[in-house]
Protein backbone atom coordinates (compact mmCIF):
# COMPACT_ATOMS: atom_id res chain seq x y z
CA UNK A 1 0.00 0.00 0.00
CA UNK A 2 2.61 2.64 -0.79
CA UNK A 3 0.04 4.84 -2.78
CA UNK A 4 -2.03 4.89 -0.15
CA UNK A 5 0.89 5.98 1.81
CA UNK A 6 2.03 8.54 -0.44
CA UNK A 7 -1.60 10.40 -0.40
CA UNK A 8 -1.76 10.26 3.70
CA UNK A 9 1.94 12.31 3.57
CA UNK A 10 0.34 14.72 0.40
CA UNK A 11 -2.65 15.53 2.14
CA UNK A 12 -0.89 16.20 5.46
CA UNK A 13 1.34 18.21 3.37
CA UNK A 14 -1.92 19.83 2.12
CA UNK A 15 -3.53 20.02 5.30
CA UNK A 16 -0.33 21.74 7.21
CA UNK A 17 0.13 24.33 4.74
CA UNK A 18 -4.21 25.26 4.92
CA UNK A 19 -3.81 25.30 8.74
CA UNK A 20 -0.75 27.69 8.17
CA UNK A 21 -2.36 29.89 6.63
CA UNK A 22 -5.41 29.56 8.93
CA UNK A 23 -3.26 30.89 11.63
CA UNK A 24 -2.00 33.75 9.75
CA UNK A 25 -5.48 34.76 9.49
CA UNK A 26 -6.23 34.27 12.64
CA UNK A 27 -2.87 35.86 13.89
CA UNK A 28 -3.30 38.89 11.93
CA UNK A 29 -7.26 39.55 12.97
CA UNK A 30 -7.90 42.71 14.56
CA UNK A 31 -11.17 43.55 16.34
CA UNK A 32 -12.71 46.59 13.71
CA UNK A 33 -13.55 49.32 15.91
CA UNK A 34 -16.00 50.55 13.38
CA UNK A 35 -17.65 49.98 10.25
CA UNK A 36 -16.43 50.08 6.74
CA UNK A 37 -17.54 52.43 4.08
CA UNK A 38 -19.99 49.89 2.40
CA UNK A 39 -21.83 48.48 5.84
CA UNK A 40 -21.91 51.89 6.93
CA UNK A 41 -23.78 53.47 3.81
CA UNK A 42 -26.11 50.27 3.76
CA UNK A 43 -26.87 51.04 7.84
CA UNK A 44 -27.62 54.68 6.65
CA UNK A 45 -29.34 54.17 3.47
CA UNK A 46 -31.42 50.78 4.33
CA UNK A 47 -33.62 52.69 7.08
CA UNK A 48 -33.38 55.89 4.95
CA UNK A 49 -34.32 54.54 1.60
CA UNK A 50 -36.50 51.64 2.13
CA UNK A 51 -37.59 51.78 5.39
CA UNK A 52 -36.69 48.59 6.42
CA UNK A 53 -35.11 48.81 10.12
CA UNK A 54 -33.61 45.02 9.56
CA UNK A 55 -30.45 46.13 7.51
CA UNK A 56 -29.78 42.13 6.24
CA UNK A 57 -33.19 41.47 4.78
CA UNK A 58 -32.35 45.00 2.88
CA UNK A 59 -29.08 43.84 1.72
CA UNK A 60 -30.32 40.20 0.28
CA UNK A 61 -33.85 41.52 -0.69
CA UNK A 62 -32.97 45.25 -2.10
CA UNK A 63 -29.43 45.86 -2.08
CA UNK A 64 -28.09 42.41 -3.16
CA UNK A 65 -31.29 40.63 -4.40
CA UNK A 66 -29.80 39.45 -7.63
CA UNK A 67 -27.78 37.14 -5.50
CA UNK A 68 -30.72 36.28 -3.81
CA UNK A 69 -32.46 35.30 -6.86
CA UNK A 70 -29.44 33.18 -7.99
CA UNK A 71 -29.29 31.42 -4.71
CA UNK A 72 -32.54 30.38 -5.16
CA UNK A 73 -32.07 29.27 -8.71
CA UNK A 74 -29.46 26.96 -7.03
CA UNK A 75 -31.80 25.76 -4.97
CA UNK A 76 -34.63 24.71 -7.47
CA UNK A 77 -32.14 22.84 -10.11
CA UNK A 78 -30.76 21.44 -6.30
CA UNK A 79 -34.68 20.11 -5.72
CA UNK A 80 -35.36 19.64 -9.78
CA UNK A 81 -31.85 17.16 -9.87
CA UNK A 82 -32.44 14.74 -7.31
CA UNK A 83 -35.38 13.17 -8.69
CA UNK A 84 -34.08 11.96 -11.87
CA UNK A 85 -30.58 11.08 -9.85
CA UNK A 86 -32.37 9.50 -7.28
CA UNK A 87 -34.45 7.54 -9.92
CA UNK A 88 -33.77 3.71 -10.10
CA UNK A 89 -31.25 3.40 -13.00
CA UNK A 90 -31.58 0.54 -15.42
CA UNK A 91 -29.65 -2.48 -16.01
CA UNK A 92 -28.05 -1.86 -12.42
CA UNK A 93 -28.98 -4.31 -9.77
CA UNK A 94 -32.55 -3.82 -7.89
CA UNK A 95 -31.87 -2.07 -5.05
CA UNK A 96 -31.87 -4.06 -1.24
CA UNK A 97 -35.45 -4.79 -0.18
CA UNK A 98 -35.61 -2.40 3.13
CA UNK A 99 -37.62 -3.25 5.88
CA UNK A 100 -40.86 -1.61 6.04
CA UNK A 101 -40.17 1.30 8.65
CA UNK A 102 -42.29 0.99 12.11
CA UNK A 103 -44.23 3.28 12.74
CA UNK A 104 -43.97 6.21 14.45
CA UNK A 105 -44.28 5.89 18.57
CA UNK A 106 -46.74 7.52 20.63
CA UNK A 107 -43.89 10.44 21.95
CA UNK A 108 -43.29 11.03 18.38
CA UNK A 109 -46.68 11.26 17.35
CA UNK A 110 -47.88 13.85 20.57
CA UNK A 111 -45.00 15.50 19.88
CA UNK A 112 -45.86 15.90 16.33
CA UNK A 113 -50.03 17.38 17.10
CA UNK A 114 -48.51 19.49 19.86
CA UNK A 115 -45.82 20.90 17.69
CA UNK A 116 -46.62 21.29 14.67
CA UNK A 117 -49.04 24.19 14.74
CA UNK A 118 -46.14 26.44 16.63
CA UNK A 119 -44.08 25.35 14.13
CA UNK A 120 -46.17 26.36 11.36
CA UNK A 121 -46.94 29.83 12.73
CA UNK A 122 -43.19 30.33 13.89
CA UNK A 123 -42.39 29.85 10.37
CA UNK A 124 -45.32 31.88 9.12
CA UNK A 125 -44.15 34.55 11.70
CA UNK A 126 -40.30 34.48 10.98
CA UNK A 127 -41.08 34.87 6.92
CA UNK A 128 -43.36 37.93 7.82
CA UNK A 129 -41.67 39.96 10.04
CA UNK A 130 -38.43 39.48 7.89
CA UNK A 131 -37.79 43.45 7.76
CA UNK A 132 -38.74 44.20 10.79
CA UNK A 133 -36.91 41.94 13.23
CA UNK A 134 -34.36 39.07 12.93
CA UNK A 135 -35.69 36.72 9.82
CA UNK A 136 -37.25 36.16 6.47
CA UNK A 137 -37.69 34.20 3.77
CA UNK A 138 -34.92 31.46 3.80
CA UNK A 139 -34.50 31.19 7.72
CA UNK A 140 -38.84 31.01 7.82
CA UNK A 141 -39.18 28.48 4.83
CA UNK A 142 -36.44 26.39 6.80
CA UNK A 143 -38.63 26.32 9.79
CA UNK A 144 -41.60 25.33 7.80
CA UNK A 145 -39.69 22.69 6.29
CA UNK A 146 -38.81 21.17 9.32
CA UNK A 147 -42.32 20.81 10.58
CA UNK A 148 -43.14 18.82 6.59
CA UNK A 149 -39.69 16.67 7.88
CA UNK A 150 -41.18 15.74 11.72
CA UNK A 151 -44.71 15.02 9.58
CA UNK A 152 -42.71 12.71 7.33
CA UNK A 153 -41.21 11.11 10.32
CA UNK A 154 -44.59 10.49 12.09
CA UNK A 155 -46.84 9.60 8.78
CA UNK A 156 -44.16 7.30 7.55
CA UNK A 157 -46.56 5.91 4.55
CA UNK A 158 -48.00 9.03 3.32
CA UNK A 159 -46.05 10.78 0.81
CA UNK A 160 -46.15 14.43 0.17
CA UNK A 161 -47.26 15.49 -3.03
CA UNK A 162 -43.98 17.09 -4.76
CA UNK A 163 -45.90 18.06 -7.91
CA UNK A 164 -48.33 20.37 -5.84
CA UNK A 165 -44.95 21.53 -4.23
CA UNK A 166 -43.24 22.13 -7.53
CA UNK A 167 -46.33 24.18 -9.04
CA UNK A 168 -46.61 26.23 -5.56
CA UNK A 169 -42.51 27.10 -5.61
CA UNK A 170 -42.85 27.71 -9.58
CA UNK A 171 -45.59 30.25 -9.12
CA UNK A 172 -43.70 31.98 -6.42
CA UNK A 173 -40.55 32.10 -8.32
CA UNK A 174 -42.82 33.69 -11.51
CA UNK A 175 -43.82 36.20 -9.00
CA UNK A 176 -40.96 37.28 -7.63
CA UNK A 177 -39.36 37.48 -11.07
CA UNK A 178 -42.32 39.52 -12.02
CA UNK A 179 -42.00 41.97 -9.22
CA UNK A 180 -38.57 42.50 -10.08
CA UNK A 181 -39.50 42.82 -13.62
CA UNK A 182 -41.71 45.73 -12.55
CA UNK A 183 -38.85 47.45 -10.22
CA UNK A 184 -37.25 47.38 -13.45
CA UNK A 185 -39.85 49.25 -15.22
CA UNK A 186 -41.03 51.34 -12.48
CA UNK A 187 -38.87 51.36 -9.94
CA UNK A 188 -34.69 52.41 -10.08
CA UNK A 189 -33.89 48.71 -11.26
CA UNK A 190 -34.40 45.21 -11.15
CA UNK A 191 -35.98 44.28 -7.97
CA UNK A 192 -36.52 48.33 -6.34
CA UNK A 193 -38.80 47.51 -3.70
CA UNK A 194 -39.49 51.37 -3.89
CA UNK A 195 -42.48 50.58 -6.89
CA UNK A 196 -45.01 50.38 -3.64
CA UNK A 197 -44.90 53.31 -1.12
CA UNK A 198 -42.22 53.15 1.90
CA UNK A 199 -44.80 53.76 5.02
CA UNK A 200 -43.25 54.46 8.22
CA UNK A 201 -40.31 52.50 9.41
CA UNK A 202 -40.90 50.01 11.99
CA UNK A 203 -44.45 49.56 10.91
CA UNK A 204 -45.89 45.96 9.28
CA UNK A 205 -46.88 47.28 6.20
CA UNK A 206 -43.96 48.93 5.29
CA UNK A 207 -40.47 48.75 3.07
CA UNK A 208 -41.98 48.76 -0.11
CA UNK A 209 -42.30 45.27 -2.12
CA UNK A 210 -39.98 43.60 0.83
CA UNK A 211 -42.39 41.92 2.93
CA UNK A 212 -44.44 40.82 -0.26
CA UNK A 213 -40.62 39.38 -1.75
CA UNK A 214 -39.85 37.93 1.22
CA UNK A 215 -42.88 36.07 1.63
CA UNK A 216 -42.87 34.42 -2.00
CA UNK A 217 -39.17 33.67 -0.78
CA UNK A 218 -40.18 31.81 2.23
CA UNK A 219 -42.92 29.89 0.28
CA UNK A 220 -40.52 29.20 -2.12
CA UNK A 221 -37.62 27.51 0.12
CA UNK A 222 -40.14 25.62 1.91
CA UNK A 223 -41.42 23.60 -1.04
CA UNK A 224 -37.69 23.53 -2.38
CA UNK A 225 -36.62 21.73 1.01
CA UNK A 226 -39.72 20.05 1.13
CA UNK A 227 -38.88 18.44 -2.11
CA UNK A 228 -36.19 17.57 -1.40
CA UNK A 229 -36.55 16.18 1.90
CA UNK A 230 -39.36 13.80 0.02
CA UNK A 231 -36.71 12.94 -2.98
CA UNK A 232 -34.62 11.38 0.04
CA UNK A 233 -37.72 9.72 1.59
CA UNK A 234 -38.72 7.74 -1.52
CA UNK B 1 -10.53 35.49 30.28
CA UNK B 2 -7.57 35.06 28.25
CA UNK B 3 -7.10 38.59 26.71
CA UNK B 4 -8.27 37.52 22.89
CA UNK B 5 -11.00 39.54 21.62
CA UNK B 6 -14.18 37.06 20.91
CA UNK B 7 -14.42 37.44 17.11
CA UNK B 8 -10.73 36.11 17.35
CA UNK B 9 -11.50 32.92 19.22
CA UNK B 10 -14.53 32.55 16.97
CA UNK B 11 -12.46 32.96 13.64
CA UNK B 12 -9.99 30.32 15.17
CA UNK B 13 -12.98 28.09 16.06
CA UNK B 14 -13.69 28.09 12.20
CA UNK B 15 -10.45 27.63 11.00
CA UNK B 16 -9.63 24.61 12.71
CA UNK B 17 -13.54 22.94 11.49
CA UNK B 18 -12.23 24.11 7.86
CA UNK B 19 -9.03 22.19 8.94
CA UNK B 20 -10.64 19.49 10.21
CA UNK B 21 -13.72 19.34 7.56
CA UNK B 22 -10.91 19.17 4.95
CA UNK B 23 -8.83 16.34 6.68
CA UNK B 24 -11.87 14.42 6.81
CA UNK B 25 -12.32 14.75 2.75
CA UNK B 26 -8.59 13.77 2.30
CA UNK B 27 -7.88 11.21 4.96
CA UNK B 28 -11.52 9.01 5.07
CA UNK B 29 -12.54 6.61 2.59
CA UNK B 30 -16.15 6.49 3.12
CA UNK B 31 -17.98 9.09 1.09
CA UNK B 32 -20.32 9.67 4.40
CA UNK B 33 -17.48 10.63 5.89
CA UNK B 34 -16.54 12.94 3.00
CA UNK B 35 -19.73 14.59 3.18
CA UNK B 36 -19.66 15.30 6.43
CA UNK B 37 -16.54 16.70 5.88
CA UNK B 38 -17.83 19.23 3.44
CA UNK B 39 -20.36 20.07 5.76
CA UNK B 40 -18.08 20.65 8.24
CA UNK B 41 -16.04 23.37 5.76
CA UNK B 42 -19.44 24.96 5.30
CA UNK B 43 -20.04 25.44 8.92
CA UNK B 44 -16.34 26.89 9.60
CA UNK B 45 -16.27 28.83 6.73
CA UNK B 46 -20.19 30.71 7.86
CA UNK B 47 -18.48 31.10 11.28
CA UNK B 48 -15.27 32.48 10.45
CA UNK B 49 -17.59 35.09 7.25
CA UNK B 50 -19.55 36.29 10.98
CA UNK B 51 -16.89 36.50 13.18
CA UNK B 52 -15.04 38.83 10.62
CA UNK B 53 -17.89 41.18 10.59
CA UNK B 54 -18.09 41.41 14.51
CA UNK B 55 -17.38 45.19 15.23
CA UNK B 56 -16.06 45.99 18.46
CA UNK B 57 -18.90 46.05 20.76
CA UNK B 58 -21.09 45.79 18.24
CA UNK B 59 -25.39 44.84 18.34
CA UNK B 60 -27.32 43.45 15.60
CA UNK B 61 -27.75 45.58 12.65
CA UNK B 62 -31.82 45.95 12.79
CA UNK B 63 -33.24 48.87 14.15
CA UNK B 64 -35.83 48.74 16.61
CA UNK B 65 -37.10 51.38 19.31
CA UNK B 66 -33.99 50.75 21.64
CA UNK B 67 -31.27 51.05 19.23
CA UNK B 68 -30.49 54.08 17.49
CA UNK B 69 -29.20 54.52 14.07
CA UNK B 70 -26.34 56.06 15.47
CA UNK B 71 -25.26 52.94 17.86
CA UNK B 72 -21.93 51.03 16.94
CA UNK B 73 -23.47 47.81 14.52
CA UNK B 74 -22.29 44.61 13.29
CA UNK B 75 -21.51 44.28 9.55
CA UNK B 76 -24.40 43.58 8.19
CA UNK B 77 -23.04 42.76 4.59
CA UNK B 78 -21.22 39.85 6.19
CA UNK B 79 -24.44 38.53 7.99
CA UNK B 80 -26.42 37.68 4.32
CA UNK B 81 -23.25 36.38 2.60
CA UNK B 82 -23.61 33.54 5.48
CA UNK B 83 -27.20 33.18 4.68
CA UNK B 84 -26.14 32.81 1.21
CA UNK B 85 -23.12 30.47 2.50
CA UNK B 86 -25.67 28.48 3.83
CA UNK B 87 -28.07 27.54 1.74
CA UNK B 88 -24.92 26.83 -1.16
CA UNK B 89 -23.83 24.45 1.27
CA UNK B 90 -26.99 22.95 2.11
CA UNK B 91 -27.37 22.70 -1.64
CA UNK B 92 -24.00 20.90 -1.99
CA UNK B 93 -24.40 18.65 0.61
CA UNK B 94 -27.98 17.78 -1.11
CA UNK B 95 -26.24 17.03 -4.29
CA UNK B 96 -23.15 14.53 -2.84
CA UNK B 97 -25.44 12.53 -0.58
CA UNK B 98 -28.11 12.25 -3.87
CA UNK B 99 -24.38 11.02 -5.63
CA UNK B 100 -23.30 8.67 -2.95
CA UNK B 101 -27.06 6.50 -2.90
CA UNK B 102 -26.70 6.29 -6.30
CA UNK B 103 -23.22 4.86 -6.72
CA UNK B 104 -23.89 2.79 -3.44
CA UNK B 105 -27.17 1.67 -6.16
CA UNK B 106 -24.31 0.79 -8.68
CA UNK B 107 -21.61 -0.40 -6.54
CA UNK B 108 -22.95 -1.62 -3.74
CA UNK B 109 -20.19 0.55 -1.45
CA UNK B 110 -19.38 3.45 -0.02
CA UNK B 111 -15.72 2.86 -0.49
CA UNK B 112 -13.58 5.52 -2.92
CA UNK B 113 -11.34 2.73 -3.47
CA UNK B 114 -13.86 0.65 -4.97
CA UNK B 115 -14.78 3.43 -8.25
CA UNK B 116 -11.20 3.75 -9.18
CA UNK B 117 -9.91 0.13 -9.26
CA UNK B 118 -10.38 -1.11 -12.53
CA UNK B 119 -8.60 2.17 -14.25
CA UNK B 120 -5.35 0.94 -14.39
Amino acid sequence: MTGRSIHVAVSLLALAGLALACARIVAGHVEPVALGELAAGYMRLSPEELTVPNVVTGILLAYRSFDTLGEVAVLFMVAASLGPLLQPMDGAPAPRPVRPMPPASEIVESGHHLLMPFIATFGAYVILNGHLSAGGGFQGGAIVASGVGLFMIVRVGTPVDTRALSVGESMAGVLFVAIGALGLVLGGGFLDPRILPGGELGRFVSGGTIPIVSALLGIKVAAELSVVLQRFRS
Amino acid sequence: MIGLPVSTLLIATGCGLIVLGFAAVLLHRNILRMIVGFSLVDTGVAIVLVASGYVKDGTAPILDADVTPDAVFVDPVNSALAVTAIVIGFSVTAMALAYAVRLYRLHGTLDVGAFTEGRG
